[in-house]
């Protein structure tokens, strides 16, 4: 796999290429700003570009402007966002329209590689992927327990599955489940939360478009 | 010249009126002198005319004390002491009822000098000196005149062609010719009418040439003394017959004295004018200067002194400077105002000084002696000068209030100023810290945590990849305090995406529901955060103190302010209430509390939004 | 206000009232034609008076007191005039000239009865009008019915009800009329003097020279009219005696318009004369004081509203329990008159409490309640402001202690991340690069070592710069000692050991440090010395050093000025005295908490 570093941090930068180049990622071009990745990575667009969400000028949300530009110019390149910090708007602002073949993941996850090497794989499949902690936090808000309280252990694993970004298939696989006892407990969920979109087939769009309305429905209730 | 006034005067207790002070009862003692004097002269004739009398008498008292009134005025004191001259020289005119020794002689001497005096009293009336080339024409003009008539009456008539009989007459007639008596009599008589004509032309030249207040005071004397003299002319023409009656001839004088007593009634009425403008002027002051500002104290001060030529500047203790009414800084240059500054502990010092224009000016000060005002007025002011001191003490208190007001105002604006400079210098501060944090340690941490990451991904050893494990898990334990940490010292997300997804972050954190209605664009930055502050304080309270489980987060623009309403079911208790009235105060705006046990808490801030 | 062409005094009603003179005045001398034109004086002085009366009468009938008076007045001026007929010696007009004068003295004497009240209070007041006109007016007639015209000094021919003439009853009745007129005379003097201790001690001034004149005017008249009470007088006899009592009645408009004026002036001088009463500094009980010395009501008292507490209090600070300002007030107490005071701007202020004796004078209560007003509202303004100023202050205060308390935890974190977490970790890599044997494993783990120590130096660094921890631990000497110790140039500090409140410590030091650091990178100082004295009422700092001086003129002060606005927030202060070439001497005073 060949991947794009753009991060302002020379330290952090450094050791990012150390560790992709050590666990076999190739790095095409490693830039401090998102406007210097984004010319040099014009004429060989790699399979995926690591993108920082904080960087020059304004270190507001640089990444998430980069990802789109860079989607924008070559839709099959994948973006993985990285974070310092786990902040929910940043991360539905990503996957806001439709979302294909985007990440969000916390520094701090990157640090394993293998957290790291999945993200990756599946950006580049054109999955969407949200970091685990952030759709913890969402899930565990003291404000919505008592929706939640309606769903099963089983259907709470389920949905933060879901709003990892996870496919049918993925859920299962990481819970030992069918496909088919996973799309149930998905319809379940949908019903017990009355989340409007559908289930639907197991393809790449619509489970990225089922990210987006877990994640928005887990937003909206702080508002409910 | 150097002037003291005192604002306030002792609360002492007078014994007499106010209207009738030294002044006044000397003027009533040389008024019973003359009328004396009057009396003893004319006592022959006022025996047989009791009415005539008290007319007389009436007058001559009351142009003495007009004239010792005038006297004890700075620049009338000229004008005073002719009067007083014309007073006695009427009084010594009835000197011919006696008929006798030189009375007869110096009469006709003393009825001139009456005019005389009087007439150039008038002239010379308010200034102290005869100001136009017409008038002291005029005075050389009369004099001669004046003084040549009874002159050439004496030396070529017998004392009986002038109506005297006595015995005992002194009366030199040197060259006693009846046709050059005659002549020198018609002569004298037409002369007395031209005099009597240009003098009322005189004044009427100096009219126009006058300011609005001495035009004021001037123009009742003048009109009456034109009267007078014009009436003195006419009615002197019987006594310019020869062979004429003594009774006739005092029937001429005592009308001719009633008719004078015009004058001390006209200068009374115009002194009394003065005197009640003074005792009023301070309850005129209080009805134009509410409500207090100092532009209202300028334009009362120029309706009371009826000079719209007044300026008004004020001192700002703030700038240590003087400003206009509108608040501009002003040069007054020579700084009079500064040299008086330093004199004197009086409350109200004053200082004219001649400016271009005879304009003038006076500092007022307060009451702890510190300057307040400097005020200008136009030259004609300067011979009302108790006056100007009784406005300026009325208006130095509406003064004082209003600087009072804008004293307090500057503070408070200067502690409001300071308290936001302090408030912003944190926030610089603690970004620069967050910044600091984030761009040092942080990213040092994180590129420790991607080094053990390659450390686990090239070593084989089981027990290296066990020590790496441990090791990341305390890595993300110390991040995620040091991000915690981070987050407290500045909210990332607040300069990010403003107010709206901050105060949800917050409120996550504080782990309550909070309903947020919050607008979606940017308020200033200074405002965010002031308000980000505040309301995380307050839903930190609302959870805290109040146990509320329900919070509703309102911000909206109202006009020229923020208004931010935190709704909550339960009740924020008095400490913390104050704490937030406090700093909301300091930002320039008001907190209210609403609501009581059992029915929720409605906070409402509203800050201003420049 | 409609701009009216004519000067403030001079209203309609005093227009009114000129005009009705002139009339009166045109009547008396038509009326008395043959009699002035022989004695000019006489006419110059009696016209003037008769008009002067009917100008007074005018005058009250348009104010607000003594409206009837006003009337009565009026009217006894025309009745003068018609007096006056006398003079012509013919047909009716004697007649209508003797009865005229019963009617002018009746009504005079009625109207100063009906002054100021504008009724007769008292029976023996109403007895006397009665008994007035029935003397008058029945001895007038029955002296008429009993005599010849020329018995009275008039022409034979002349209208005259002789029914009766009679020398010796005649005499007789002249003899009674004489002595009931004198008797009425002294009877009206004793009525006024006796009312004189019950009028209110403002209207004394106005009622007490009324009565006196009237006093005199009465015996004048009566007196004058006893050297007619005879049989065989001539005319002119009758025309001296109308005409010195002319003279006598003329007193009285002019007491009339001194008693007015003086009025009048006393409601224009009121607020000079409480401006002098109620001199700063005004207290509430100073100016109630004012109040009661310029209204003369001892038993007035005056209640100040506090609008924070929603309650009246009175010159003691107690509550008074009245209606809050602004709600429909309720009927005044009796024998009492309330007003409500408002600043210049219309907010509530006060109420005062009057005597009822007052309610004839709003214009002069108005009047002298705007300047107690004015006063008050000054000191009010004062006192506001300065609660406003304290308020921000305190909140300014407050801010800075807040500010300190929570740099001091933020420090105390940041050092416990950097020395408690971070220092495990090390234990752990530690442990790690021992356990390895890979050689590149064991470099990996010291670098990470090494970037762990750089990260751990960075936080101390940083929580040094939020608050140092000497300074929490050990106070503000060895805080500076430690500052001294890194700093360039040469530091000789003065700093007693004792312990002071933490924003105050944290305060002194980050301006302290900034003065150093400004001493020794803009000055080029070669020795600074730095004391701080801990006096009782005050912490003074002070840093001097030797430099190039001029500080004060730079525009740049260095980071001084938003350390001075936390020395100013905890009401301190900051001075810098630098002349070129002279030094820089810093000094901050911070007041000592107690």
């Amino acid at each position: 796999m060949r991947v794009a570093l753009a991060e302002d941090s020379g330290i952090f930068r450094q050791a990012l290429e150390t560790l992709l180049t050590t666990v076999g990622i190739e790095v095409v071009a490693s830039a401090a700003t998102g406007d210097e990745l984004f010319t040099r990575v014009a004429v060989d667009p790699p399979d995926v570009a690591i993108v920082d969400l904080h960087m020059p000028p304004t270190h507001t949300n640089e990444g998430v402007v980069l990802a789109r530009r860079l989607q924008v110019r070559d839709p099959r390149i994948g973006v993985l966002v990285l974070s310092a910090f786990n902040e929910t708007p940043q991360a539905l602002e990503l996957f806001r329209d439709r979302p294909r073949g985007v990440g969000y993941l916390l520094k701090d996850h990157v640090t394993d590689v293998e957290v790291l090497r999945s993200a990756l794989e599946r950006v580049r499949r054109g999955e969407v992927v949200i970091d685990p902690d952030v759709v913890s936090r969402l899930v565990e808000a003291r404000h919505h327990r008592r929706e939640l309280a309606r769903l099963s252990e089983r259907e709470r694993d389920v949905l933060g599955l879901m709003a990892e970004g996870h496919s049918n298939a993925g859920i299962g696989r990481r819970l030992h489940l069918s496909a088919r006892t996973v799309e149930d407990h998905v319809r379940a969920i949908f019903t017990k939360l009355r989340i409007t979109a559908s289930g639907g087939p197991d393809g790449p769009q619509d489970t990225n478009k089922r990210v987006l309305a877990v994640l928005t429905w887990l937003r909206a209730a702080e508002t409910r | 010249m150097e002037r003291v006034i005192s604002v306030i005067s002792v609360p002492a207790r007078r014994r007499t009126p106010p209207w009738f002070g030294r002044e006044a009862r000397r003027a009533l003692a040389a008024g019973l002198a003359v009328a004396a004097l009057a009396l003893g002269a004319g006592w022959p004739y006022w025996r047989g005319h009791p009415a005539a009398a008290a007319v007389t008498l009436g007058c001559c008292a009351g142009i003495a004390a007009q004239g010792v009134l005038l006297a004890t005025g700075g620049r009338t004191r000229r004008t005073g002491l002719l009067f007083l001259a014309a007073s006695v020289c009427w009084a010594v005119n009835w000197l011919a009822s006696w008929d006798a020794y030189a009375g007869p002689i110096l009469s006709p001497y003393a009825q001139a000098g009456f005019f005389l005096a009087l007439g150039v009293g008038v002239l010379m009336y308010p200034d102290g000196r005869l100001e136009y080339t017409a008038d002291r024409i005029w005075t050389v003009l009369a004099v001669l005149i004046l003084m040549g008539g009874p002159t050439a009456l004496w030396v070529t008539s017998e004392p009986e062609w002038a109506a005297f009989h006595g015995s005992t007459v002194w009366w030199p007639a040197p060259f006693p010719d009846a046709g050059a008596f005659e002549t020198a009599l018609r002569a004298s008589a037409a002369l007395y009418v031209f005099l009597a004509l240009s003098f009322a032309a005189v004044l009427l030249l100096r009219l126009p040439r006058m300011g609005r207040f001495k035009r004021l005071l001037t123009l009742p004397v003048t009109a009456a003394l034109a009267f007078v003299g014009l009436s003195a002319a006419l009615t002197q023409r019987p006594v310019m017959e020869p062979s004429i009656a003594l009774a006739d001839l005092l029937h001429v004088y005592a009308v001719q004295g009633a008719v004078a007593t015009l004058i001390p009634c006209t200068l009374l009425a115009s002194g009394l004018r003065l005197r009640i403008a003074e005792l009023t002027v301070a309850g005129r002051m209080l009805r134009l200067t509410a409500p207090v500002t100092v532009e209202r104290v300028r334009a009362a001060l120029r309706d009371v002194l009826r000079d719209p030529t007044l300026e008004l500047w004020f001192w700002a203790p703030a700038e240590r400077a003087y400003v206009d009414a509108s608040g501009r800084p002003a040069d007054l240059t020579g700084s009079g105002a500064a040299r008086v500054a330093g004199s004197g502990a009086s409350r109200l010092a004053g200082s004219g000084r001649a400016e271009p224009g005879d304009r003038w000016r006076r500092t007022v000060r307060a009451d702890d002696g510190g300057p307040l005002a400097v005020v200008e007025f136009g030259g004609a002011l300067r011979d009302h000068a108790s006056l100007v001191e009784a406005a300026l003490a009325a208006g130095g208190r509406a003064l004082e209030t209003a600087r009072l007001q804008a004293a307090v105002h500057a503070n408070l604006e200067r502690v409001r100023a300071a308290y936001g400079r302090l408030v912003r210098a944190e926030a610089a501060e603690r970004e620069r810290l967050a910044r600091d944090l984030h761009d040092g340690a942080q990213q040092r941490l994180l590129a420790l945590g991607a080094m053990l990451g390659t450390l686990e991904a090239v070593t084989t050893d089981p027990a290296v990849k066990r020590h790496t494990a441990g090791c990341r898990r305390e890595l993300m334990t110390a991040l995620a305090e040091l991000r915690a940490l981070a987050r407290e010292v500045r909210p990332a997300l607040l300069v990010q995406d403003g107010l709206g997804p901050a105060l949800e972050v917050a409120a996550e954190r504080i782990g309550v529901r909070v309903v947020l209605d919050v607008p979606t664009g940017r308020l200033p930055p200074d405002r965010e955060s002031a308000l980000y502050g505040l309301l995380c304080e307050t839903l930190s309270y609302a959870v805290e103190r109040a146990g509320a489980t329900r919070v509703t987060v309102c911000v909206r623009p109202s006009g020229p302010r923020l208004v931010a309403e935190v709704g909550l079911d339960g009740e924020i208790p008095v400490g913390p209430a104050a704490d937030l009235a406090g700093r909301v105060g300091a930002l320039r705006g008001h907190l209210e509390i609403d609501g009581g046990p059992g029915t929720g808490t409605t906070v409402r801030m509203v800050l201003p939004c420049e | 206000m409609r701009p009216s062409g004519w000067p403030a005094w001079f209203g309609p009603g005093v227009r009114r009232a000129a005009a009705a003179g002139a009339a009166v005045a045109t009547a008396a001398l038509l009326c008395g034609w043959p009699y002035w034109r022989a004695h000019p004086g006489a006419a110059a002085v009696t016209l003037p008076g008769c008009a002067g009366l009917a100008v007074a009468g005018g005058v009250l009938a348009a104010g607000r007191t003594g409206r009837r008076t006003g009337a009565l007045f009026l009217a006894g001026s025309g009745f003068w005039a018609l007096l006056w007929l006398a003079a012509w010696n013919t047909g009716p007009a004697p007649l209508v000239s003797v009865f005229a004068q019963s009617a002018f003295y009746t009504l005079v004497g009625a109207a100063v009865l009906l002054y100021p009240a504008g009724r007769l209070t008292r029976p023996a007041e109403r007895l006397w009008v009665i008994a007035c006109a029935a003397v008058l007016f029945g001895g007038q007639l029955a002296l008429c019915l009993l005599s010849r015209p020329e018995w009275n000094g008039f022409a034979p021919d002349a209208t005259w009800p002789s029914v009766a003439p009679h020398h010796a009853v005649f005499d007789w009745t002249l003899g009674t009329m004489t002595a009931l007129l004198i008797t009425l005379a002294g009877a009206l003097v004793v009525l006024l003097l006796a009312r004189l201790p019950r009028t209110g001690r403002l209207d004394r001034p106005l009622t007490a020279p009324v009565a006196l004149a009237i006093s005199v005017i009465v015996v004048a008249g009566v007196w004058s009219q006893n050297s007619i009470m005879a049989r065989g007088i001539t005319l002119a006899d009758v025309e001296r005696a109308y005409l010195i009592q002319s003279l006598f009645a003329a007193v009285l408009p002019l007491v009339f318009l001194g008693t007015g004026l003086r009025g009048r002036l006393a409601e224009l001088t009121v607020a000079e004369r409480m401006q002098r009463l109620a001199a700063p500094p005004v207290t509430l009980e100073k100016v109630r004081d004012a109040l009661r010395g310029v209204l003369h009501d001892e038993s007035l008292d005056l209640w100040f509203w506090v609008p924070a507490d929603d309650v009246h209090v009175d010159v003691a600070g107690r509550r008074v329990d009245t209606a809050r300002p602004g709600a429909a007030p309720g009927p005044d107490p009796p024998g009492r008159l309330r007003h409500e005071v408002r600043t210049s701007a219309g907010e509530p202020l006060a109420i005062v409490d009057l005597s009822g004796a007052l309610r004839g004078h709003e214009p002069l209560v108005a009047a002298a309640l705007a300047a107690g007003g004015r006063a008050l509202e000054a000191a009010r303004l004062q006192a506001t402001a300065r609660a406003h100023l304290e308020r921000a202050r305190a909140a300014g205060e407050h801010l800075v202690r807040v500010q300190a308390a929570e740099r001091e935890r933020l420090a105390a974190d940041l050092q416990a991340s950097a020395r408690r977490r971070l220092r495990t970790l090390d234990g752990r890599l530690a442990a790690l690069a021992r356990a390895a044997d890979d050689p590149a494993a064991r470099a990996l783990a010291d670098r990470c070592r090494a970037e762990l120590a750089e990260a751990a130096a960075e936080l101390d660094d940083l929580a040094r710069g939020v608050h140092p921890a000497l300074l929490t631990e050990a106070g503000l000497g060895p805080a500076l000692a430690a500052v001294a110790g890194r700093s360039a140039a040469p530091i000789r500090l003065t700093v007693p050991p004792r312990r002071f409140p933490p924003e105050v410590e944290s305060t002194l030091y980050f301006a302290l440090c900034e003065a150093l650091t400004n001493a020794v990178k803009h000055a080029g100082a070669a020795t600074i010395a730095l004391t701080v004295e801990a006096g009782p009422a005050a912490v003074v700092a002070e840093v001097r050093d030797d430099g190039a001086g001029g500080a004060a003129h730079q525009p740049s002060g260095g980071g001084l000025n938003g350390l001075t606005d936390r020395v100013r927030a905890l009401r301190g202060t900051v001075t810098v005295t630098s002349a070129p070439g002279a030094g820089t001497t810093v000094t901050i005073t911070l007041p000592a908490v107690s």
